[in-house]
C-alpha cells in the first residue's frame, strides 16, 4: 500500500500570522500549571541551613526540586516554541523520524539503562539521565496521527491498515514491560486503542480483541514470562508484597491529602509531607502534598485547569479541517488525560502504585519537555487549522 | 476538508470519550471529597496524633555457600548504634559522650556532623555499627536521648575477598539509589549492588519484616506504642560451584603476577570450580571507617580491581587459539596428521614476511610437533590453506563469541571475524593477511578467559559443554555432541600433552604436575614494524606496562582424559610463563580432592 504524502498545499503562512493564529489561553493555562508546580516544588525543598545560615527550620526552598525545575521548563519552552512555529510540514515529514528516536532511546534503556526505583527506566546521557518512557508516549500519538491522517473511510474500514499501528505500539510495549513500567505500557495502549476508535475501528474487531486477550492471558502468563519478570508483575497487582511497603505509600499519600480538608493546612505547612516522609513527595506524589497544604479547593482548581485544556484540546481537534492535525490533537488530548488520571487515581490510592507523573507539575525533566513539545506541537496544529495539508480527498 | 464518512465517525465516536472523560473526572472529584470532606477528621487526626510510621526490621540475608560447603558471604548479628539528630539536645554534645566508649576519632565525630547537615534530622545516622556486648551496657546505661541501639545485622565475606568478583558486595540502598523512598526510613537494609549478590538480590534479601509505630506531629516515634508487627522471613542460601581451596589457589597463584584472571571448569559438566580475577577486593573494609578511601584506592587503581576480568577483559586468544586452528584443518581434511611444513623463522607471503616467534626456526614441522612448539610458521600455512570461514566456525563450535554463562553482569562476547564482520566493522575487505595471523590467534580474534576454558573442555569431551555457576542449574544431561572425528582430537590431545613435556613450550609445568597439557599463548599488544624489527625487536623488559604482551594458558589434567580444564590469562605478562605456573597449581589442588 504504497501511497505517497503530498503536503506541499500547506501554504506558507507569516510569523505575524502565526502569532495571531496561536492559542493564548491555552497557552496561559499550560504556563499557569507550571507556576504551580514551581511552587509546590518549593514546597517539598528543604531550605538553606547548616553552620553559615542558621538552624533548620520551616519548610520549603529552591534547593534542590524548584531551581532545577525551572531551568528545565527554560530548555521546554525553548522545545515549545520549536514546536508551535516550526512550519508543520517538518513535523509531518519528520514524525516517524520522532517516533523511531522515542524508539531506539527505550531500546537503549532496556540494556544500558539505570535502575531507578526497582525499574530499568533511566538512561544517562552523561550530563544527563532521561527517562525515554515518556518521550515514546508523545512520540506514539505524532507517529499514529501522521499514519492514520492519510487514510480515508474505506482504508480504515480494512483490518490490514491496523497491524502496522499495532506494530508501531507492541515494540515499545514489549520492551517497557519488560522494564517493568506498567503505568507508561498502560498510558501506550490506552492511547493506541483510543486511536483505533476514533478512527472508525470496526466496533466487532475492539470485542474479539478483549476476549482474545482474556484467553491469551495464562498463555503469556505461564509461558512468556521469566520467574523475575512474573514476580515483577505480581508485586505490581499486589504491592503489599513489596517488602518497601507501597501499601505504607498509598497509607501516608491518603492520610496527607485527607487532612488537608477544605482549605488545606496552609502553604509550607504540610506536617505529613514534610514530617513523615510522604515518599516521593516531589514527583509521583506530588499531588498528595498539594493536597495536603491547599485542601480541596487548591485540588479542584488543579483539576479544573486540566479539565479546561483537555476541553480546549478537543475542540482543537473538532475545528481542525484537516485530519493530521486533528488526530494530532485528539491523541494529545488522550495522552494528557490519562497521565493525570493515573496519577491521581494512584495517590488518591484507587489504583496500584505505578510509576507516572503528573503532567506539568510533578518533578522530573523528561515528563516535562515531552509534554512541553507536545503542546508546541498541538499549538502548531491549532496556527494550521485551516490548511489542507493533504492532496488526498480524505 | 475532511471527508463526511470520517468526520461523521470523529464526531459519533468522540462522544463516548467526553462522557468516559466526564464520568472519570467525577470518579476523582467525588473521592477527593470523601477524603478531604467525608473522611476529614479521621485523617485529621491521624496527621495529628497518630501518624504511623514503619520501622523496617531487617531481615538476615542468605549465605552464599561454596561447594564444600565454605560461606563465602554471610550475615553476622550486630547491635549498631546510631543517632535522630531531631531527639538530642545537642548532637555534639551526645557524639562527644559516646566517643569515649566506641573510640571516635575528631575526624569521624567531623564527617558524622557534617552529614546530619546534609539530610532531614529525623534521618537516623550510622555511629557503629559492631558494637561489643561490653559497650552495649555502658551505652545504655548512658540513656542519651536520641542515641539508638538496635540490633541488625551485617555482611561478612570470611574469605576476605574470595571469589570477590563472583559473589559482589553489598551496599546500602542509599548507595543503589534504586528504593530511595526506603532508604529514608531505612538506613540500616542492604541490597546486593554488584555480583551473584545483585544478581540473587530477590532470593537471598528475604522480606524485612515491619514494625509501625506512631509518631507525634513533629515526627518522633512514640515509645512502646507499636502494633502491627510483621516479621521478617529470612533470605534463601546460595549454593555455588565454586570450590573454596581451588578457587584460593588460583588466587594467590595470579597474584604472584598481580593482574589477571583465571576460570577452571569440569569438563563434562561444565560446573565452574573456579573463577579469579586479580587484583581483587575486600568488601569487608568498604564499610569500616576507612571505606571511603579504600574504594577510591581501589577506583584509580589501572589495573582495575573492581573488574571481573575472567568474564568481562577481553584478550587475544594468541597461540591458545591453535587448538580451534588445528582442529578446523584436521575437520576439513586440509592437512594430514604427519604433513610437514618448514620452519626456518619467517616465511614470506605475498608482500609480507610473517615471523615465527622463534627467530631460529623450528626444521621441519608436523601437527602434534607444531602443537607442542607452538610453531607459527606452521599455523599461518594451515590456515590460509583452509581460511577464515572454517576456523570461524570451529571457534564458535568451540565456544568462542558468544555468551556462555550469561548470569552476572558485563560478560563480554568477543569477536571472532570474518568477511562480513571486517567489512562491517573495519570498513575494508579481507585480506589473506588477516586469515594468517587470525591462525595464531591474532588481529581482531577477541576472547574472555572463560571462553578460553570452554574451549579447553569442548575439545576434550567432543560435547557442547555450557559453563554454570550455581548449583543445579547444570544441564549435564542436555550437552550435544559436537560431532569432531576422534581421531583429529586424539592427535590434537597428544600436541597438547606434548607442550608440557621436555622441549614444549610449557615445559617447566612438569615440576608440578605430571599429567597435564594444555597451550600457552602469548598474544601481542602492540604491532611490531617492520622497521622496529630491523633495529632489533624490544624485549618486553623495555616496554611500558600496558604494552607488554599478555600471557596466556589452557591446562587439562589428566590429558589422557581430562577431568578439568583451566584457562588462565596473565595481563602484561611478557610471556606465558606465569599464566602456565597458575594453571599447573590449580590443577594440582583441584584433582586433589576430586
Amino acid at each position: 500500500m504504497a501511497r505517497t504524502t503530498r503536503i506541499s498545499r500547506a501554504e506558507n503562512i507569516s510569523f505575524n500570522e502565526k502569532l495571531h493564529r496561536f492559542n493564548w489561553p491555552l497557552f496561559a493555562l499550560m504556563c499557569l500549571v507550571l507556576i504551580l508546580s514551581i511552587i509546590s516544588l518549593y514546597s517539598a525543598g528543604t531550605p538553606v541551613c547548616g553552620p553559615d545560615s542558621g538552624p533548620c527550620e520551616g519548610f520549603g526552598g529552591w534547593r534542590p526540586y524548584a531551581l532545577s525545575q525551572a531551568a528545565k521548563m527554560g530548555f521546554g519552552f525553548v522545545l515549545f516554541f520549536i514546536a508551535a512555529f516550526t512550519n508543520i510540514k517538518t513535523w509531518i515529514k519528520n514524525s516517524y523520524l520522532i517516533y523511531f528516536i522515542g524508539l531506539a532511546l527505550v531500546i537503549m534503556v532496556t540494556f544500558v539503562g539505570h535502575t531507578g526505583m526497582g525499574a530499568q527506566r533511566w538512561l544517562n546521557l552523561g550530563f544527563f539521565h532521561i527517562q525515554p518512557s515518556e518521550f515514546i508516549k508523545i512520540a506514539l500519538v505524532v507517529a499514529l496521527a501522521r499514519y492514520f491522517a492519510w487514510q480515508n473511510s474505506i482504508d480504515l474500514s480494512k483490518f490490514k491498515n491496523y497491524l502496522l499501528p499495532v506494530a508501531m505500539l507492541v515494540l515499545p510495549l514489549g520492551l517497557i514491560v519488560m522494564q517493568p513500567d506498567l503505568g507508561t505500557a498502560v498510558s501506550l495502549g490506552l492511547i493506541t486503542i483510543g486511536f483505533f476508535w476514533i478512527v472508525g475501528a470496526h466496533k466487532k474487531w475492539f470485542v474479539i480483541a478483549s476476549i482474545l486477550t482474556v484467553l491469551a492471558a495464562p498463555a503469556i502468563w505461564f509461558g512468556g514470562l521469566h520467574d523475575y519478570q512474573r514476580e515483577r508483575v505480581i508485586t505490581f497487582i499486589d504491592p503489599d508484597r513489596d517488602p518497601s511497603g507501597a501499601g505504607y505509600q498509598i497509607n501516608q499519600s491518603k492520610i496527607a491529602f485527607g487532612s488537608g480538608g477544605i482549605v488545606g493546612k496552609g502553604y509550607l505547612a504540610g506536617t505529613q509531607s514534610h514530617l513523615s516522609f510522604l515518599p516521593e513527595n516531589q514527583t509521583d506524589f506530588i499531588f498528595a502534598m498539594f493536597g495536603e497544604e491547599l485542601g480541596f479547593i487548591g485540588t479542584f482548581v488543579l483539576l479544573l485547569i486540566y479539565s479546561i485544556i483537555i476541553g480546549m484540546l478537543f475542540w482543537f481537534a473538532k475545528t481542525s479541517k484537516n485530519r493530521f492535525g486533528q488526530l494530532l490533537c485528539f491523541g494529545f488530548m488522550l495522552n494528557f488525560f490519562v497521565y493525570y488520571f493515573i496519577n491521581i487515581a494512584m495517590v488518591l490510592g484507587l489504583m496500584p502504585t505505578v510509576g507516572v507523573p503528573l503532567p506539568l507539575m510533578s518533578f522530573g525533566g523528561s515528563s516535562l519537555l515531552s509534554l512541553m513539545f507536545g503542546f508546541g506541537l498541538v499549538q502548531n496544529a491549532h496556527i494550521n487549522k485551516d490548511q489542507q495539508l493533504s492532496a488526498k480527498g480524505s | 476538508m475532511l471527508d463526511k464518512e470520517i468526520a461523521n465517525t470523529f464526531d459519533r465516536r468522540s462522544a463516548l470519550f467526553l462522557t468516559g472523560g466526564a464520568v472519570l473526572t467525577s470518579v476523582l472529584i467525588l473521592r477527593m471529597l470523601q477524603l478531604q470532606l467525608f473522611e476529614y477528621k479521621k485523617y485529621k487526626q491521624l496527621s495529628l496524633n497518630n501518624s504511623s510510621r514503619i520501622i523496617i526490621d531487617p531481615s538476615e540475608r542468605g549465605k552464599i555457600l561454596s561447594s564444600d560447603g565454605a560461606a563465602l558471604a554471610k550475615d553476622e548479628a550486630v547491635y549498631r548504634a546510631f543517632i535522630i539528630p531531631d531527639e538530642c539536645d545537642d548532637v555534639s554534645v551526645v557524639l562527644k559522650t559516646i566517643s569515649v566508649e566506641l573510640k571516635l576519632t575528631a575526624k569521624e565525630i567531623e564527617k558524622i556532623l557534617k552529614k546530619i547537615e546534609t539530610q532531614r534530622r529525623f534521618q537516623p545516622i550510622i555511629v557503629r555499627e559492631n558494637i561489643k556486648w561490653a559497650q552495649l551496657a555502658t551505652l545504655k546505661s548512658l540513656n542519651l536521648s536520641g542515641l539508638h541501639l538496635e540490633p541488625g545485622y551485617c555482611r561478612k565475606y570470611p574469605g576476605g575477598g574470595l571469589a570477590a568478583h563472583v559473589i559482589g558486595y553489598v551496599g546500602t540502598l542509599d548507595d543503589s539509589r534504586t528504593n530511595q523512598r526506603v532508604a529514608a526510613t531505612s538506613p540500616f537494609l542492604m541490597t546486593g549492588l554488584s555480583g551473584l549478590e545483585k544478581v540473587f538480590e530477590a532470593s537471598l534479601s528475604g522480606r524485612p519484616g515491619q514494625i509501625i509505630t506512631h509518631t507525634n506531629a513533629v515526627g518522633r516515634i512514640i515509645e512502646g506504642d507499636s502494633e502491627n508487627r510483621v516479621n521478617a522471613i529470612p533470605g534463601k542460601d546460595l549454593q555455588i560451584t565454586i570450590r573454596q581451596n581451588v578457587q584460593k589457589k588460583m588466587e594467590d597463584a595470579l597474584a604472584v603476577h598481580g593482574s589477571g584472571c583465571g576460570v577452571a571448569l569440569e569438563c563434562e559438566t561444565g560446573k565452574i570450580i573456579a573463577m579469579a580475577s586479580t587484583p581483587k577486593f575486600d568488601a569487608n573494609i568498604f564499610r569500616s571507617i576507612d571505606g571511603a578511601d579504600y574504594i577510591d584506592q581501589l577506583r584509580n587503581n589501572k589495573l582495575k580491581p573492581f573488574m571481573n576480568k575472567a568474564i568481562e577483559g577481553m584478550y587475544p586468544p594468541g597461540s591458545t587459539f591453535k587448538i580451534v586452528v588445528a582442529l578446523a584443518a584436521l575437520e576439513s581434511g586440509a592437512i594430514t596428521k604427519d604433513e610437514k611444513i618448514f620452519c626456518d623463522g619467517d616465511w614470506e607471503y605475498g608482500k609480507h614476511i610473517y615471523h615465527c616467534w622463534e627467530k631460529k626456526g623450528h626444521g621441519w614441522m608436523n601437527m602434534e610437533s607444531a602443537l607442542a612448539h607452538s610453531c607459527d610458521i606452521y599455523f599461518y600455512q594451515v590456515a590460509l590453506r583452509i581460511g577464515i570461514n572454517p576456523i570461524k566456525s570451529m571457534a564458535e563450535k568451540l565456544g568462542l563469541g558468544q555468551k556462555l554463562l550469561d548470569l552476572l553482569p558485563r560478560e563480554m562476547i568477543g569477536v571472532i571475524p570474518d568477511r562480513e564482520w571486517k567489512q562491517k566493522n573495519i570498513r575494508a575487505g579481507w585480506m589473506h593477511g588477516d586469515t594468517i595471523i587470525s591462525g595464531i590467534g591474532q588481529g581482531y580474534i577477541l576472547s574472555n578467559c572463560l571462553q578460553l576454558a570452554v574451549m579447553g573442555a569442548r575439545a576434550a569431551t567432543n560435547r557442547k559443554i555450557m559453563p554454570y555457576l550455581i548449583d543445579g542449574t547444570n544441564k549435564e544431561q542436555d550437552f550435544k555432541k559436537l560431532d569432531l572425528n576422534p581421531e583429529n582430537i586424539k592427535i590434537v590431545m597428544n600436541g597438547l600433552a606434548r607442550v608440557t613435556q621436555e622441549g614444549g613450550t610449557a615445559a617447566g609445568v612438569s615440576w608440578v604436575i605430571k599429567n597435564m597439557g594444555g597451550k600457552t599463548g602469548t598474544s601481542q599488544v602492540r604491532r611490531i614494524s617492520l622497521a622496529e624489527r630491523k633495529k632489533g625487536i624490544k624485549t618486553n623488559e623495555e616496554l611500558n606496562w600496558e604494552q607488554r604482551n599478555h600471557g596466556l594458558f589452557v591446562g587439562l589434567a589428566p590429558i589422557e582424559k581430562p577431568k578439568y580444564s583451566i584457562a588462565i590469562i596473565t595481563e602484561h605478562s611478557g610471556t606465558s610463563g606465569l599464566a602456565a605456573q597458575a594453571a599447573a597449581q590449580t590443577m594440582k589442588e583441584a584433582l586433589k580432592n576430586g
